[in-house]
C-alpha cells in the first residue's frame, strides 16, 4: 500500500491538491466534449482510456493529499480495468466487427456540442443550488460540476450516436463522471461499494462486448437503427 | 410429540422433495412424491396436535430475523414469522389431508409423462406447491403472506402450463396469471390500506387497531378483500379461469387446485373479516357475499350442467361449492354484526361450522372426483363424455371411487356431503330469527335456491358418472383401456373412506369445528348444545336433528329387508329381455343418451341464463334431398364474457395500442426519454 503525505512527513500547501484535481478533473470534461467532437471510433477508444487515466490521476490525489488510504485501492483498479485492460478489449472488438459505413449522428456534431455547452451551464447551475443548500464538500466545488458534466455528457453521446460501440463508451464514461463524484464528494464511498460498482462497470462491460458480436453477427453492422426490426 | 417441531418438519421436507427431484434418476422419479408424503403426514399430525390442544404454536424464520436485524428502523417486519392458530391448523390440516393420497396417486400417475415430459420440473413444483400453500395460511406478516401468495400462484402457473405444447393450456395459463395478478393487486392494495393506519405488516398490529377504523376506509376493505380473494376462490364474475385453468394442469394437481388452492381464499377472507376485522365487521358485507355466493352456487352448477369435458365439469363444480361454503361465511357475518340488543353469535359460530365442515368435505371429495377423472383420462386418453360409457367394466375400482365421490357430493346420506349441506340448510333456516326484512327475505330465496342447486348437483353427477361409467362405450378409446396402477387406486379408496367416515363421525369432528368457529367469533364453544350423543341438533331446539350414523345404521339394518322385498316378494321377478331398439335389429352405441341430450331439459329451462347457439351444417350432395352429413355445433357462451370480459380487453388493448406509440423501438429514443426526464427533473425538482 503506498503512503499518503502525512506518512511520509511531507506538508504540502493545500492549494497544490486541489489544483492538481481540479486540473485532472478538467482533463476529464474535455474528453467527454471530445467524444461527442468526434466520430472515430478508436479516437473514442483512447479518449476513454484518456479519461480513466485522469480519474485514476484524481483518485492518487485524493489518497495522497487527504490521506483517505482505502482510494488507493480504488485508484489502481481504475489504473488497471478501465485504463489497461477494458480499452484493449474494446480495440480488439473493434479489429474484429466488420467494416462499415458511417452512420450520421442523430443531432450533428456543432448542434451537439452546443447542447453540451449548455449542459455544463445547467451542471454548474444545478451545482450552485446544491452549495445554495450549505453542503460542505470536502473538495473542490468545480469537480461536482464537472462530475456532473461528465455524466450528463455521457448521456447525450448515448442518445446521439447511433452506433453501438459509442452507446458502450458512453456508459462507460457516465460511469467515470459517478466515481468522480463519489471519490472527490464523499472523500471516498465505503469500499464495499466502490469494489461493487466496479463489479458492475465490468459486467456490464463484457455483456454489452458480446452483445456487440451479435448485434454485428446479425445485422452485419453494429448501427443500432436496424434493432428497430426486432419490433415488429 | 411436539406440533412445533413437526410442522418444521413438514416444510422442510416439502423443500427436500423439491430438492430432490433435481437430482433424482429415471429409476427414483417418484422420490419426491415420497417426501410429499412424509412431509404431509408430519403436517396432517401436527395441525391435528394444535387442533385438539388447542394451543397455537408460533414459528420464526431465522433467515427473517436476521433481516430484521439488518433494517432496525423498520417496524415493517418486527414478528415476521409463521403463526399456526386454530384456523391455519384447520387449513394445514386440509392441505395435508389432501396431499397425502395425492401424492400416493401422483406416484402412479406420473408415470403418463415418463419420457414425454420433465420429471424433475414436476417433482420440483410438485412440492412446492404444497409448501406455498402451507406458507400462506400461516404466515402472519401481510408482506410475507403476499410472498408466499405470489409463490403459489407463480408454481400453479407453471403447473398449468406444465403441458405447454397444447396452446390451450397455454391460453388457459395466460388467464390465469393474469386473473391472479389482478387479485392480488387488490390484495396489496388491502394491505397498504392496513399498514397506513397501523404503521406495521405485521398481522398482529392489524388486530390491535382494529375497532378503529371509519367508515369509508372500512368499506374499501371489505371489497378489496372480496374481489382479491374472490378471483382465487372464483366467486362468480370472477370465476372464468377455473374452469379453464384446473383442467389443464396435470390431474394430481387439479385435484389440489380445486381441493384446497381455491380454499385459501376462503382462508384470507376468514382471516381478514373474522380475525382483523372482526369489531368492524358490518351486517350489510354478510348480505353482499350471501348473494354473491348464491349466485355462485346456481351458476357454477348450472355451467357444469351443459360442460361435456369432465375435469370442467369438476372445475365449475368446485366454483358451486365455494359459493355453498360462502353462504355459511356470509350468514355468519349477518349473525354476528347484526346490531341489535339480542345477540346472534351462537348462530353465527354455528353457521361458520357449517361453513367449515362443508370446506373439509369438498376438500375430500372433489379431490376423489379429480383423481377419478385423471384415472378415466389416463386410460382413455380423452376427458370428452361423448366417448366414454361402459368404462364400469374395465375399471372398477375407479367407478366405485367416483360413484362414493359423486354421492358425497350429491349430499346424500350418510356421506360427509349430506351432514355439512344439512347444517347449511340449518343456518339458513335458524336466520329467520334475525328481524330484518332484508334477511327475512334474502334468507327464503337462497335457501330455495340452495334448493335447486342440490337437485342440479344430483343431476349433474348422475349425468358425470352415468354416462362416463355405464352403458355401452361411446367410442373405441374405451375398450383400449385399462384399470390404473395400483397407487392410483390406493389414492383415491383413502378418500372414498375418508368421504365416508367423515359423514359417520360427524359428531365427532363438530366439536373440533366448534373450537375454530368459537375462536373467530370470540364466543364460547357450542358443541355441547350441538351434539348430542350421536345427534346432531341445531342451537335451536324446536327444530329437526338428524343422526349421521343412526342413519347409516338404519339403512344397514333396511338393506335386507328391501332386498328381500325386490328380489324375493317382488311382484315383478326379474326377467332378462333384450331392450327396444325402436325396431332396429341391432342396438349400437350411437343410439345411447348423449351427454348433451341429457342436459338438454336443464338448457332449455335455463335457455335465457346460457344462451345456447346452436348451428346445424347441412352437407348436401347433387340432391339437396340427399343430405350426406348433418353436423349440428352447440356452443356456450358465457353471459359474464359477452357483457363484462370483453369490453374490458378490448378497452385495455385499445389504449395499450395507443400508449404504444411511444415505444419505437429505437434504443436512442429510450435514452433520450431517460436523458430529458433526468435533466428537467435536475433543474426543476432541486
Amino acid at each position: 500500500m503506498p503512503f499518503c503525505s502525512t506518512d511520509l512527513g511531507l506538508t504540502f500547501d493545500p492549494q497544490i491538491g486541489e489544483r492538481l484535481i481540479d486540473l485532472f478533473a478538467a482533463f476529464m470534461l474535455v474528453c467527454s466534449l471530445l467524444f461527442l467532437a468526434t466520430e472515430r471510433r478508436r479516437l473514442h477508444v483512447r479518449l476513454y482510456a484518456f479519461q480513466s487515466l485522469s480519474l485514476a490521476i484524481v483518485a492518487f490525489s485524493v489518497a495522497f493529499f487527504q490521506c483517505e488510504r482505502h482510494i488507493f485501492i480504488a485508484a489502481i483498479l481504475t489504473l488497471i480495468l478501465k485504463v489497461i485492460i477494458i480499452p484493449i478489449v474494446m480495440e480488439r472488438i473493434l479489429h474484429r466487427l466488420i467494416p462499415q459505413q458511417t452512420v450520421k449522428p442523430a443531432i450533428n456534431i456543432p448542434a451537439s456540442l452546443l447542447i453540451a455547452g449548455g449542459l455544463v451551464l445547467a451542471a454548474d447551475l444545478l451545482t450552485q443550488s446544491i452549495l445554495a443548500t450549505g453542503h460542505q464538500f470536502a473538495l473542490a466545488q468545480n469537480v461536482l460540476t464537472i462530475s456532473i458534466a461528465v455524466m450528463l455528457l455521457a448521456l447525450l453521446t448515448m442518445v446521439t450516436r447511433k452506433k453501438a460501440l459509442t452507446q458502450v463508451i458512453g456508459f462507460l464514461s457516465m460511469e467515470n463522471g459517478l466515481f468522480l463524484a463519489g471519490i472527490t464528494i464523499t472523500a471516498g464511498m465505503p469500499m464495499i461499494v466502490e469494489l461493487g460498482v466496479f463489479f458492475d462497470v465490468l459486467v456490464a462491460f463484457f455483456i454489452m462486448g458480446v452483445f456487440l458480436y451479435r448485434i454485428s453477427e446479425t445485422f452485419d453492422t453494429i448501427n443500432l437503427e436496424r434493432l428497430t426490426k426486432l419490433k415488429h | 410429540m411436539d406440533a412445533h417441531l413437526l410442522f418444521i418438519f413438514s416444510a422442510v421436507l416439502y423443500l427436500a422433495g423439491a430438492v430432490s427431484a433435481l437430482f433424482g434418476s429415471p429409476k427414483t422419479r417418484w422420490g419426491a412424491y415420497l417426501f410429499a408424503i412424509a412431509a404431509s403426514l408430519t403436517g396432517l399430525i401436527s395441525s391435528l396436535l394444535v387442533l385438539l390442544n388447542n394451543s397455537p404454536i408460533t414459528v420464526h424464520i431465522p433467515i427473517l430475523q436476521s433481516l430484521k436485524d439488518l433494517t432496525p428502523t423498520l417496524s415493517l417486519f418486527s414478528n415476521m414469522g409463521l403463526h399456526v392458530d386454530a384456523l391455519s391448523a384447520f387449513f394445514v390440516l386440509l392441505i395435508s389431508m389432501l396431499t397425502l393420497p395425492v401424492s400416493i396417486y401422483a406416484i402412479g400417475y406420473v408415470r403418463e409423462y415418463e419420457g414425454k415430459k420433465s420429471q424433475e420440473l414436476l417433482g420440483v413444483l410438485y412440492n412446492l406447491f404444497p409448501l406455498s400453500m402451507l406458507l400462506v395460511v400461516t404466515a402472519n406478516n401481510a408482506l410475507l403472506f403476499l410472498i408466499c401468495w405470489e409463490l403459489m400462484t407463480l408454481v400453479t402457473y407453471f403447473l398449468v402450463t406444465f403441458d405447454h405444447e397444447n396452446p390451450e393450456n397455454v391460453r388457459a395459463g395466460s388467464l390465469y396469471f393474469i386473473m391472479a395478478h389482478v387479485g392480488t393487486a387488490f390484495l396489496i392494495a388491502l394491505f397498504v390500506l392496513f399498514y397506513q393506519h397501523s404503521g406495521s405488516l405485521d398481522f398482529d398490529s392489524f388486530r390491535q387497531i382494529a375497532g378503529s377504523w371509519s367508515e369509508l376506509p372500512k368499506t374499501l376493505l371489505f371489497f378489496f378483500a372480496l374481489i382479491g380473494f374472490g378471483m382465487k376462490a372464483g366467486i362468480v364474475p370472477l370465476h372464468i379461469w377455473l374452469p379453464e385453468a384446473h383442467p389443464a394442469a396435470p390431474t394430481p394437481i387439479s385435484a389440489l387446485m380445486s381441493g384446497v388452492m381455491i380454499k385459501t381464499a376462503i382462508y384470507g377472507l376468514l382471516r381478514i373479516y373474522f380475525d382483523l376485522l372482526r369489531p368492524d365487521m358490518e351486517w350489510w358485507w354478510g348480505v353482499v357475499i350471501l348473494a354473491l355466493a348464491t349466485i355462485s352456487a346456481v351458476i357454477g352448477i348450472l355451467f357444469a350442467l351443459i360442460e361435456r369435458d369432465l375435469k370442467r365439469i369438476l372445475a365449475y363444480s368446485s366454483v358451486e361449492n365455494i359459493g355453498i361454503i360462502l353462504i355459511g361465511v356470509g350468514l355468519a357475518m349477518i349473525f354476528y354484526a347484526y346490531p341489535s340488543s339480542v345477540k346472534f353469535e351462537t348462530l353465527a359460530s354455528f353457521a361458520l361450522i357449517a361453513a367449515l365442515f362443508h370446506l373439509a368435505n369438498h376438500t375430500v371429495f372433489k379431490g376423489l372426483l379429480f383423481m377419478g377423472a385423471g384415472a378415466v383420462f389416463q386410460a382413455t386418453h380423452t376427458r370428452n363424455l361423448e366417448h366414454l360409457g361402459g368404462l364400469i367394466r374395465w375399471m372398477p375400482w375407479t367407478a366405485a371411487c367416483f360413484l362414493v365421490g359423486a354421492v358425497a357430493i350429491s349430499a346424500l346420506p350418510p356421506l360427509n356431503g349430506f351432514v355439512s349441506e344439512w347444517l347449511i340448510f340449518q343456518s339458513l333456516i335458524l336466520g329467520l330469527a334475525v328481524p330484518d326484512l332484508v334477511v327475512k327475505v334474502a334468507l327464503p330465496v337462497c335457501a330455495a335456491l340452495l334448493a335447486l342447486t342440490g337437485a342440479l348437483v344430483a343431476a349433474c353427477f348422475v349425468r358425470a358418472f352415468g354416462i362416463t361409467f355405464l352403458a355401452r362405450p361411446r367410442s373405441d378409446k374405451v375398450e383400449q383401456a385399462r384399470e390404473v396402477p395400483l397407487p392410483m387406486r390406493f389414492g383415491m379408496a383413502v378418500l372414498a373412506l375418508l368421504a365416508l367416515s367423515m359423514g359417520l363421525t360427524a359428531t365427532a369432528i363438530v366439536p373440533v369445528l366448534s373450537n375454530i368457529a368459537s375462536s373467530l367469533v370470540n364466543s364460547p364453544g357450542i358443541e355441547t348444545a350441538l351434539v348430542n350423543g350421536t345427534i346432531l341438533s341445531p342451537p335451536a331446539a324446536n327444530h329437526g336433528t338428524v343422526s349421521p350414523l343412526g342413519l347409516a345404521w338404519a339403512f344397514l339394518f333396511l338393506l335386507p329387508i328391501g332386498i328381500w322385498f325386490m328380489l324375493i316378494r317382488s311382484p315383478f321377478q326379474r326377467r332378462i329381455a333384450p331392450t327396444w331398439a325402436c325396431g332396429l335389429s341391432t342396438l349400437s352405441p350411437q343410439m345411447e343418451y348423449t351427454a348433451t341430450g341429457f342436459s338438454k331439459p336443464i338448457r332449455m329451462i335455463f335457455r335465457s341464463l346460457i344462451q345456447p347457439r346452436k348451428e346445424i351444417i347441412e352437407e348436401t350432395d347433387e340432391s339437396s334431398y340427399v343430405k350426406r352429413r348433418v353436423r349440428v355445433r352447440l356452443d356456450v357462451q358465457s353471459p359474464f364474457d359477452r357483457s363484462f370480459y370483453s369490453p374490458v380487453s378490448a378497452f385495455i388493448l385499445k389504449s395499450s395500442r395507443s400508449i404504444r406509440k411511444i415505444q419505437s423501438g429505437s434504443i436512442n429514443a429510450y435514452l433520450a426519454y431517460i436523458f430529458l426526464a433526468l435533466v428537467v427533473l435536475l433543474i426543476f425538482a432541486r
